[in-house]
């Protein structure tokens, strides 16, 4: 057996094995977060051995997965109440890698068993008095099945379905429910890695749909995605609580690859860069996050202010990250998105001024959350808390040092088949 | 790599090395540190200086670290391409900045940001040097938004409310700036398909591309391009109605308002400089231009004169100073705006700088409360009014006739010039007007001193901007070029010349009768506008809260969906 053969097998079933020894190691929380560490890094190990076995997943997704969980999980306090969502971790990351490893039919199972999962566990952590969360559950569902009748279906009706599913997992409206939910509801590092794992699968599964598209549908998907911008933007702006504002937020900017695809009709590989940098941006914002609930418990971040002096350390990660997720260079984001933008198979519309403004309005929200948390008067009622523990500080760190790297390598890397391309003078449609 | 790559990597590098040295200190050894971090600076601008030297005689400088006919790394394409301009941005911009850096090591001593502010402008001073040197579109632009988030740094205090919500403000404005700044580029490569300066401006003159945004109006591929920069411009270089930022900065630090004022807000000019080539090919946008500018600094000007606060006073004269930069990039006399923006930024920096010790000596003096003194008997001087009268309407004849025919500057045909030299004139006889109203002219040997200096500086003037502009663009058929691209209908320029004059000239002639106490018709309209108006400018307009209830009704259109979605939830 070859090793283009053995590796999606390897990479699905080593985080399986390991999720099957960490629940055997139940009670020693301290032992279940090194053994779930270990088996990420070996997820990682495993991908650089098989790199030259050409899956068929650009190598930087297969890398991210287990890079992200790793990071997600490193800061993390060994707390019992952490240790299912650490086994979930793992649960996901043996489904990402195998949708991202395998070729169809298994993929599209394992996509589907992805978002099963995640919607049981939508379920599983809902709040006591969540009931009123259906538009969640309706939208995973319709996900699920979608997924489903994409495995089963044929053309065109599979790639509708796929799409669907797609939109359940890159947030697309009013499929956004789900995403959101994930990042605000889930306990421990679920929310900072499906941050990354859910939009990368989606635009995995969109990648796999986009040339059986119809046409029509392209058209369809650019209002929503224009109309999504747009209301992901005044959402992020109003946000009560920190977690649903970089949630919402990050609909937001999903919504502009949204846009570029379907005004395109293809995918280039900027928006691989920018789906990476986006999901990594929001799960490091959100891991930040996390640092702050620790310390501070569930008070909002409105009722923070100062940590600049208090924190310094956390204070300067996280005022690095909130300028990476506005979209600022040297990082990912504005890389992603510049590229998406000047490449050869992008024209100038009337689309781009609202692209322009959510763009314009994530520098507001992005920079109002740093402000609001990091300056202003100190909160001097609050106990004074410890700044960053070096694990923390070092999650954070390597979201950030993976942020620059996403910025400063050329988008080639995310595209290594792919020649050098001149750029040809192509005018727009609306050119007389 | 030969010997002018390396100097232009180091110069840009320099800067970095100096925030390093100051950024890694340890409390006790700040001020040694800081002391340190000055000599990476200094060399920067010696740096600057051989390199301006070196462009000078031997042509410019290009170094790509990226294939320009590849779109692989379009996004972060790092380059230099140091011609004439950008050397002469460089060593305005090292020399300011080391002095600008010597200054705070006294100034901001024991400041609690002491190490961060230091270092903060070692990178500021960077990302500038960078930006100017841009080899491309793209890293101008990179560097240009490294400007936006840099400043709102530097204007910020932790703990100072005004402040934070100055710095808030000035990023949301700045970005706005960013983001017609992002789609103008966008809209250049789709259309021209590249990022290179001198493509674009070979394949913009060479494809004319009309473009229709909305029914029935049409637009050139050029305009739509260099509007959408030109908004860029707007916001960095303080233009009305995007000029609300720098006053809403005024509470930084007085070495951060040294920097912002001569060498940040230059941003919007150099811009308009480095694309001047597609700017010339766009008349629609240089008359904007040209429009944006006067406006910029007639109601900048207005509004200084009735501040009553020295930063702010300072801040609208930056605002109607830099109104003039972009005016005269709208007449198309780029070469000048440059000329200007370096005069304004040596002076401002120099008037900021001293700024902090006025303030400061003006606290150790003790401070009286003001005694009744009679008012000033007004006087009439016939010799003051003769030197005013000779100053304002017999020496821009003589400059006319003198610079035409002595200094051989084709002066008259072209409108720019004519610009210029209208704006000497105002500029004088304003100068006049105010000695006149102090009483300052006692003597005929004032009055002559006064005259000779004038004419001596004027002549000096445009003596030097005529040979700065032979410098920075030796190619004379260019500039004609950007003139004539930036003509105005003759009537229309006629018209607006005339009515300035008329204007100035109506101005003396109330303020003669006034002061020999002869009676003059004053129509009553204008003292039932006098308050009003003064308002109206006290208050900058309204423009900062027509922005703030723009702000305020998109937050509650947030606010109202939110609390929609969680009671249809509840």
């Amino acid at each position: 057996m070859s090793a283009l053969t053995t590796a999606p097998f390897l990479l699905t079933a080593l985080p399986l094995v390991g999720a099957l020894i960490g629940s055997a190691l139940w009670n020693r929380p301290e032992s279940l977060r090194v053994c779930v560490l270990l088996t990420t890094m070996a997820s990682l190990g495993a991908i650089g051995l098989f790199a030259g076995s050409q899956p068929t997943a650009a190598p930087p997704l297969l890398v991210l997965l287990p890079l992200m969980a790793f990071l997600s999980l490193l800061g993390q306090p060994a707390h019992p109440r952490h240790r299912s969502a650490w086994l979930v971790t793992l649960l996901f990351l043996a489904l990402g890698l195998g949708t991202l490893a395998f070729t169809a039919p298994v993929s599209g199972l394992c996509f589907l068993g992805f978002l099963a999962v995640f919607g049981l566990s939508l379920f599983h952590y809902r709040r006591p008095t969540a009931w009123d969360a259906w538009p969640e559950f309706t939208a995973i569902t319709l996900g699920i099945a979608a997924a489903a009748v994409g495995v089963l279906g044929a053309p065109p009706v599979s790639s509708v379905a796929w799409i669907t599913a797609s939109a359940a997992a890159l947030p697309l409206i009013p499929f956004h429910r789900p995403y959101i939910a994930a990042l605000t509801s889930l306990p421990g590092n679920l929310p900072a890695f499906l941050a990354l794992a859910l939009p990368v699968l989606g635009f995995q599964a969109l990648l796999t749909t986009l040339p059986h598209v119809p046409p029509m549908l392209f058209d369809i998907l650019g209002i929503l995605a224009l109309a999504g911008s747009l209301y992901a933007s005044l959402r992020a702006l109003a946000r009560s609580h920190g977690f649903s504002g970089v949630a919402y937020g990050g609909v937001a900017l999903f919504s502009i690859l949204w846009w570029n695809v379907a005004f395109t009709q293809t995918a280039v590989s900027a928006s691989l860069l920018f789906v990476c940098a986006v999901g990594s941006a929001t799960g490091g914002l959100l891991l930040a996050s996390c640092v702050l609930r620790v310390r501070y418990g569930e008070i909002g971040l409105r009722g923070l202010s100062g940590l600049a002096q208090s924190m310094p350390r956390f204070a300067v990660l996280f005022s690095l990250l909130a300028l990476a997720a506005l979209g600022l260079p040297p990082f990912g984001v504005f890389a992603g998105f510049f590229g998406m933008l000047l490449a050869p198979s992008f024209t100038w519309s009337g689309g781009m001024v609202l692209i322009l403004v959510a763009w314009l309005a994530a520098s507001w929200y992005g920079f109002d959350l740093m402000q609001g948390i990091l300056f202003g008067p100190r909160q001097t009622e609050r106990r004074h808390h410890e700044d960053l523990r070096d694990p923390e500080f070092a999650s954070l760190a390597l979201v950030l040092a993976l942020l620059l790297a996403l910025g400063l390598l050329p988008s080639k890397v995310f595209d290594p088949a792919q020649p050098d391309r001149t750029v040809v003078l192509k005018r727009p449609a609306w050119n007389q | 790599m030969d010997v002018s790559s390396l100097l232009a990597i180091l110069i840009a590098v320099l800067p970095l090395l100096a925030a390093l040295i100051v950024l890694t200190a340890r409390s006790a050894a700040q001020l040694e540190r800081a002391k340190a971090g000055l000599w990476p600076l200094v060399l920067t601008f010696v740096g600057a200086v051989g390199t301006l030297v070196l462009v000078a005689s031997t042509g410019p400088i290009s170094l790509r670290f990226y294939n320009p006919s590849s779109v692989a790394n379009v996004a972060l394409p790092v380059g230099f391409h140091i011609d004439r301009l950008s050397a002469v941005m460089m060593v305005l911009i090292a020399g300011v900045a080391a002095i600008i850096y010597r200054y705070s090591i006294n100034y901001m001593f024991q400041d609690p940001g002491y190490r961060r502010f230091l270092a903060l402008i070692g990178v500021t001073t960077f990302v500038l040097l960078c930006m100017v040197s841009s080899a491309n579109l793209v890293m101008l632009f990179v560097f240009w938004q490294l400007l936006s988030i840099l400043l709102a740094l530097l204007a910020h205090n932790l703990h100072h409310p005004a402040t934070l919500d100055g710095a808030f403000k000035t990023f949301t404005f700045l970005r706005l700036g960013d983001a017609a700044f992002l789609g103008g580029i966008v809209l250049a490569h789709s259309l021209y398909g590249t990022i290179e300066f001198h493509d674009l401006f070979i394949r913009a003159a060479d494809s004319p591309i009309t473009l229709s945004p909305l029914p029935g109006i049409e637009i050139s591929g050029p305009t739509a391009v260099t509007l959408l920069l030109f908004i860029g411009a707007m916001t960095k270089s303080a233009q009305f109605p995007l000029h609300v930022w720098l006053p809403r900065s005024l509470y930084a630090p007085t070495p951060v308002h040294a920097l912002l004022h001569a060498g940040i807000i230059n941003a919007g000019g150099f811009l308009m400089n480095r694309l001047a080539p597609l700017y010339g090919l766009s008349p629609t946008t240089l008359h904007v231009a040209f429009v944006i500018g006067t406006l910029t600094a007639l109601l900048g000007a207005s509004m200084m004169l009735t501040q009553n606060d020295i930063k702010k006073t300072l801040g609208f004269s930056t605002i109607g100073q830099m109104g003039y930069m972009i005016m005269e990039c709208g007449l198309g006399a780029f070469a000048l705006a440059v000329f200007h923006l370096i005069a304004h930024g040596l002076f401002k920096a120099t008037v900021f700088l001293n700024c902090g010790n006025v303030i400061h000596k003006a606290r150790q003096e003790p401070v009286f409360p003001p005694v009744h003194r009679p008012a000033d008997e007004v006087r009439f001087s016939r010799l003051a009014w003769t030197t005013g009268f000779f100053t304002t309407l017999l020496m821009p004849l003589i400059i006319l006739l003198a610079a035409h025919g002595v200094l051989q500057i084709p002066i008259i045909h072209a409108q720019g010039s004519v610009i210029f030299l209208f704006f000497i004139w105002v500029t004088s006889s304003q100068a006049i007007l105010t000695l006149t109203r102090l009483r300052g002219l006692p003597s005929w040997k004032v009055s002559a001193a006064m005259l000779a200096t004038l004419l001596f500086v004027v002549f000096t003037y445009l003596f030097a901007a005529e040979r700065f502009t032979g410098f920075l663009y030796p190619d004379r058929q260019e500039v004609d070029f950007y003139f004539t691209a930036a003509a105005l209908p003759g009537p229309l320029f006629d018209a607006l010349v005339g009515l300035m004059a008329l204007f100035f000239m109506v101005g003396w002639i109330y303020l003669y009768a006034e002061t020999r106490g002869q009676a003059i018709h004053r129509p009553s309209w204008l003292d039932r506008w006098h308050a009003p108006l003064y308002l109206l400018f006290v208050n900058r307009l309204y423009v900062d809260r027509v922005y703030q209830s723009v702000g305020q009704a998109i937050l509650r259109l947030a606010g109202r969906l939110e609390r929609r979605s969680s009671a249809r939830l509840s």
